[in-house]
């Protein structure tokens, strides 16, 4: 048994964490949208906005594959990584492996007619593998979260 | 092999008079494992059935089933 307050927490921060995840999908896809829309041409500045891709990458990941709210206390993140939660996240690296397979057989037809970066490739991989297992992620927590 | 489950947690859970929340905090999980097991969009594991069958006091047997039996 936990306690009620723990109980509340968790299920306010889990429908935060849904309503939350497709807005940061977005907004991280976006922002590789202007990335490869001015390609890294090795000025200062395209190397902040890597540096912050990376971070940004490497956040979301950890948030992903960890449940995220690190700074809560143990038993409501035990809660919000519950056996649904971690069903979702199952599901949702799936969908980001596929996408980023598909992405990357696509990738190899645009590299027969235009040379491609190997950072360029890596970048894109990488941006739609988190972007979509996030979106996954979020449409599944949304769905559990809907009153039957 | 049959591969669906029926279960009977949302008849079991209202005879009680319990919410899906307060069932939650009996079983030690969140609203939303109930609601997606009532529903059936979720199949429990062992432990998760095990955990249900306990809060509610019945066998599992009692409120999860192979459908069609």
């Amino acid at each position: 048994m936990t306690s009620r307050t723990d109980q509340e927490m968790a299920e306010r921060l889990s429908k935060r964490r849904a309503r939350m995840l497709p807005v940061l999908a977005i907004f991280f896809l976006m922002q590789q949208t202007a990335y490869f829309s001015q390609p890294d041409t090795g000025r200062v500045v395209d190397h902040f906005r890597v540096s912050a891709w990376i971070a940004m990458s490497v956040v979301m990941l950890a948030g992903l594959t960890s449940g995220g709210f690190w700074l809560r206390p143990a038993s409501v993140r035990a809660l919000l990584d519950d056996e649904v939660t971690r069903a979702h996240r199952a599901k949702s690296m799936e969908a980001g492996f596929i996408a980023a397979m598909v992405a990357a057989i696509a990738l190899y037809f645009v590299t027969l007619f235009e040379p491609v970066s190997g950072r360029e490739a890596i970048h894109l991989l990488l941006s739609v593998g988190i972007a979509c297992a996030l979106l996954r992620f979020a449409m599944l927590e949304r769905r559990a979260h809907r009153d039957g | 092999m049959a591969e669906a489950l029926s279960n009977r947690l949302h008849a079991l859970r209202t005879e009680r008079g319990l919410t899906q929340a307060a069932l939650a905090e009996l079983a030690g999980v969140t609203r939303k494992t109930i609601n997606t097991v009532e529903n059936g969009v979720f199949i429990p594991s062992t432990l998760l059935a095990l955990k249900l069958s306990r809060a509610l006091g019945v066998p599992v047997e009692e409120i999860f089933s192979l459908a069609g039996e």
